[in-house]
């Protein structure tokens, strides 16, 4: 079974993405900031994290470093969703080592349909 | 403690009397030393530049170069100690950095200012940038003042960035009451077909009661 987490502070938004790809049966969990998110994918391997950038005690960006640094989680797939839609915050996400970058509000069914492909699910 | 010199600042803090310098010195040398590549260097000035009065405006401007965790507290709390309108006015380009640390640093201190920063408030929500206007609700959310919810609604019926208005509904979900329910069909029938926008007005009508009730 793979995992999925959710990072982001807000919790309508959480609990939106939860709803979105609740479709595809996978393990969810969620965080309110990087710090949490680490501590609990450090405990359960996560195999795809969907993650804001502006968050407390830890942002998107440093989150994804850490990710990228850390043997269990280093293969994780992570999709960047943000409100930040400046040219330069993508770009800084990719460095950051996001695979994808989304601007807020997200598409639903765009979401649901690149978690699924990553996954390797059919819709 | 020894006589003071003209343009010489003393060193008394709230720290034990052991922890006092030996050595006086200016104002323009404290200034300087805010700068040292040394943290400890760094962490006196800021005690003996905040016993001394010195103006927020330096250590706000210090504050958009510092990168240790440490010293940006440090600078923080030298805020903290004075907090003015003035102060909380120097601030606001903090909540611009991309240094999460003093970003959230001075989120926190207008959180603890509520009075201050209410001050600022038209300000900050008609700036520009929709990030910031995303981190005054964010603020706007965890500050205790009894005008949270008005602005919350204001935000969320007039601002123009779907964002801001999202984060504004989403603490609503935290801070709303019965009042919110009149706002909630003109957010609705703003940003009709944005589905985050429906679901999170779905939320406030499940926690406050709906108009239908």
């Amino acid at each position: 079974m793979k995992n999925i987490m959710i990072v982001d502070d807000a919790t309508t938004v959480r609990m939106f993405h939860k709803g979105v790809i609740s479709s595809i049966n996978r393990h969810i969990e969620e965080a309110e900031n990087g710090v949490e998110a680490l501590e609990k994918a450090l405990k359960a391997p996560i195999d795809l994290f969907l993650v804001d950038i502006n968050m407390p005690k830890m942002d998107g960006y440093r989150l994804c470093q850490e990710i990228r640094q850390r043997d269990e989680l280093r293969s994780s797939t992570v999709i960047m969703i943000s409100t930040e839609s400046a040219k330069q915050d993508e770009e800084r996400a990719y460095r950051s080592g996001a695979n994808f970058y989304m601007s807020k509000p997200v598409d639903s069914e765009q979401l649901k349909v690149l978690v699924a492909a990553i996954l390797g699910d059919a819709v | 403690m020894g006589l003071k010199k003209k343009n010489e600042v003393s060193f008394e803090t709230e720290s034990s009397e052991s922890e006092r310098r030996a050595t006086a010195r200016t104002y323009e040398q404290l200034i300087r030393d805010l700068s040292s590549c040394d943290i400890e260097v760094r962490r006196w000035a800021i005690r003996d530049l905040r016993a001394s009065g010195t103006s927020d405006e330096v250590f706000i401007e210090r504050l958009h170069k510092e990168t240790d965790v440490t010293i940006i507290e440090a600078l923080f709390s030298a805020l903290d100690r004075k907090f003015s309108s003035k102060t909380a006015n120097g601030m606001l380009d903090l909540l611009k950095s991309e240094n999460v640390q003093v970003r959230n640093g001075a989120i926190e201190l207008f959180q603890l200012n509520p009075v201050e920063f209410a001050s600022q408030i038209d300000n900050i929500i008609d700036d520009n940038d929709p990030d910031l206007r995303i981190f005054c609700v964010d603020i706007i959310g965890a500050v205790a003042h009894k005008e949270a919810t008005n602005w919350l609604h204001e935000i969320a019926l007039t601002d123009t960035d779907i964002n801001v208005v999202g984060t504004a509904l989403d603490k609503l979900t935290e801070v709303g009451d019965g009042t919110t329910l009149e706002v909630l069909p003109l957010v609705a029938k703003r940003h009709a077909g944005n589905t985050y926008i429906e679901f999170v007005i779905n939320i406030l009508y499940q926690q406050l009661g709906s108009a239908d009730e």
